[in-house]
């Protein structure tokens, strides 16, 4: 009887030692699981800010160059500039390095003309947006805008 | 038992240590990416407000010669851009406080761009541009070349019709706007159409801004302060020159003024123009006479404005200057001499001829008069000439300044632009920089 005893308490010990190790690695393979999950999370996200800090350090270049141009220069329509993950010009064509896309649209309400050609009048505003998009990806980051007029700031 | 509790309390340990150091790293991260979301808006917004400031200049300009209004504190403007996210919010202030008194004042302009909880107000100053900084001759009704050849050095605008009679002939080496629907004339490379006819504020207007009424001006212009040489050692110095007795209660200069005063140096009779404002209803001036004009300050020491006003209440008597008339200046470049100024309210006539050079701006714009501004005789205006109907003939020549030399801060505002303050303010609601009540 006291063998019979010793066995069965043995088997016991031994049945609870799977059932722990069981729940053990059960928990164990969740907390990594959930662990792999919030470092990639993390990750991600701290991608994208980079991302977000470059693409609307990218606008405020492409509303100043918009400005500095002074108020009638600016070409009216939509021109296209391409930036690399650093916030480097690439040019007006993408190339294997281009991270960003530059969407500038200039419009006037008013016209003068002269010699046929139309340029902002002396009393036009000027609306400028500037648009920031992912590239390859072409979604939308950072969409500013402002107003232009003669003289103004 | 003690071993198993152990290998426990140690799983535990590492657990938690590994959660801490995640919740730290998330915490981080999360803290980073509402930092970088937030500044991402504290960017856009400093645009938004700068172009609230650009509508408001704008909006002051079209008001110059309507309301004379601009958006106040109490009632300011909110704006936005499309399809872009956020709004500005702008106002006028005054330039040392209280609402902006209208033109020709310089104002703060000051604008609120918010982009969600986030929101950013500056304050520039807007500045005027004087009613002499654009145009060489501009007619708001036409612009006549009347006989021989005339030029014009720099722009001609009009808000009507631009011709030649048929023994005048034009020679315009600058621009020639063609202002608004009704403008027209000879078409040319030169030729600039602009949509709208530029504004130009009536004579009435500018001494309203700039004194009140004529009656205030009448009271206080100084008539009183004109100048004759000395008999004897005549000079345009203070002591060569004394008070040419001329009463402040005078408004009309004749050729037969000039018979109480004494000779110039160069031997003509002579009046001489300190530094002031001056209030006539009548010039009826044809002689050898010589007219000075002391914007150089010869005669009191200090350069300053030659300014005379004719005020609409005037007779429709025709006016003439047709005798020399000389600027003074004790700069080296001359620019003291295109201190002279003639705002011309009467709906009369006004012809200058006969001179070999003047200097300065000429400016009669009045409502509902067919009144003209002529030039003729050779003569040389070296300034800006601004009426309803010009006339330019005899071979004059009219050359507009080097640009920024007529500009005269002082002079009515015909449209305002940005002037040379810029500053970042905290937010006027709250006393935040944010709209959520924070600052950081």
């Amino acid at each position: 009887m006291a063998q019979v005893t010793k066995l069965t308490r043995k088997a016991r010990r031994r049945g609870v030692t799977y059932v722990d190790t069981l729940i053990a690695s059960m928990i164990a393979v969740v907390g990594i699981v959930g662990t792999l999950n919030l470092v990639t999370f993390l990750a991600n996200m701290t991608q994208r800010n980079q991302v977000s800090s470059v693409a609307y350090n990218v606008a405020r270049v492409a509303v100043e160059t918009v400005r500095s141009g002074g108020f009638p220069n600016y070409p009216d329509g939509t021109t296209y500039t391409y930036y690399d993950n650093n916030a480097n010009l690439v040019g007006s064509i993408p190339n294997r390095v281009t991270k960003y896309k530059v969407i500038t649209t200039a419009s006037t309400n008013k016209y003068m003309v002269k010699n046929g050609v139309n340029f902002p009048s002396y009393n036009a505003t000027r609306t400028v947006t500037v648009q920031v998009n992912n590239y390859p990806a072409d979604t939308q980051l950072v969409k500013w805008g402002t107003l232009l007029i003669r003289g103004g700031i | 038992m003690r071993e198993k509790g152990s290998a426990v309390l140690a799983a535990i340990s590492v657990a938690a240590l590994v959660s801490l150091l995640l919740a730290g790293a998330a915490t981080f991260v999360m803290s980073h990416n509402s930092r970088v979301q937030r500044e991402k808006d504290y960017q856009a917004a400093l645009t938004l407000a700068e172009a609230g400031i650009n509508y408001e200049l704008l909006y002051a300009t079209s008001n110059l010669t309507t309301t004379k209004t601009a958006h106040t504190a109490a009632s300011p403007y909110t704006g936005s851009i499309s399809g872009v996210e956020g709004n500005y919010k702008v106002w006028t202030e005054g330039m040392i406080g209280g609402a902006w008194a209208g033109p020709p004042n310089d104002m703060w302009i000051k604008s609120v761009g918010t982009v969600g909880n986030v929101s950013r107000t500056v304050a520039v100053t807007g500045q005027r541009e004087g009613l002499f900084a654009d145009f060489s001759v501009f007619g708001t009704k036409d612009v006549t070349f009347t006989s021989s050849t005339s030029t014009v050095h720099g722009t001609l605008g009009t808000n009507g019709l631009l011709s030649a009679s048929a023994s005048g002939t034009a020679s315009i080496d600058g621009e020639v706007w063609y202002c608004g629907p009704t403008a027209s004339g000879p078409s040319g490379t030169n030729v600039v159409i602009v949509p709208d006819p530029v504004l130009w504020p009536s004579v009435d207007s500018v001494v309203a801004g700039e004194f009140g009424s004529w009656s205030y001006l009448q009271a206080h212009c100084n008539n009183a302060n004109l100048r004759q040489f000395k008999s004897s050692n005549g000079a345009l110095t203070p002591n060569g020159t004394q008070s040419a007795n001329f009463s402040a209660t005078t408004y009309s200069l004749k050729n037969a003024d000039f018979n109480k005063w004494n000779t110039s140096p160069s031997g003509s009779k002579a009046i001489i123009f300190p530094p002031g404002d001056y209030y006539f209803t009548d010039f009826s001036v044809s002689s050898t006479v010589t007219m000075y004009m002391d914007t150089g300050g010869l005669t009191t020491g200090t350069p300053g404005r030659v300014r005379i006003f004719m005020p609409s209440s005037a007779a429709d008597s025709q006016d003439t200057l047709n005798c020399n008339i000389l600027m003074t200046t004790t700069d080296g470049t001359g620019a003291d001499r295109l201190k002279f100024r003639i705002y011309d309210g009467k709906k009369a006539d006004i012809s200058i001829a006969g001179t070999s050079g003047i200097y300065g701006g000429y400016y009669g714009i009045r409502d509902d008069s067919n009144a003209s501004f002529t030039i003729l005789g050779n003569s040389v205006i070296n300034g800006s000439i601004i009426s309803n109907h010009v006339k330019i003939g005899g071979g004059s020549v009219v050359n507009f300044p080097n640009p920024g030399m007529i500009t005269d801060t002082q002079d009515m505002a015909l449209w305002y632009g940005y002037g040379d303050k810029w500053q970042e303010m905290k937010q006027q609601t709250n006393g935040t920089v944010f709209v959520d009540g924070t600052s950081n």
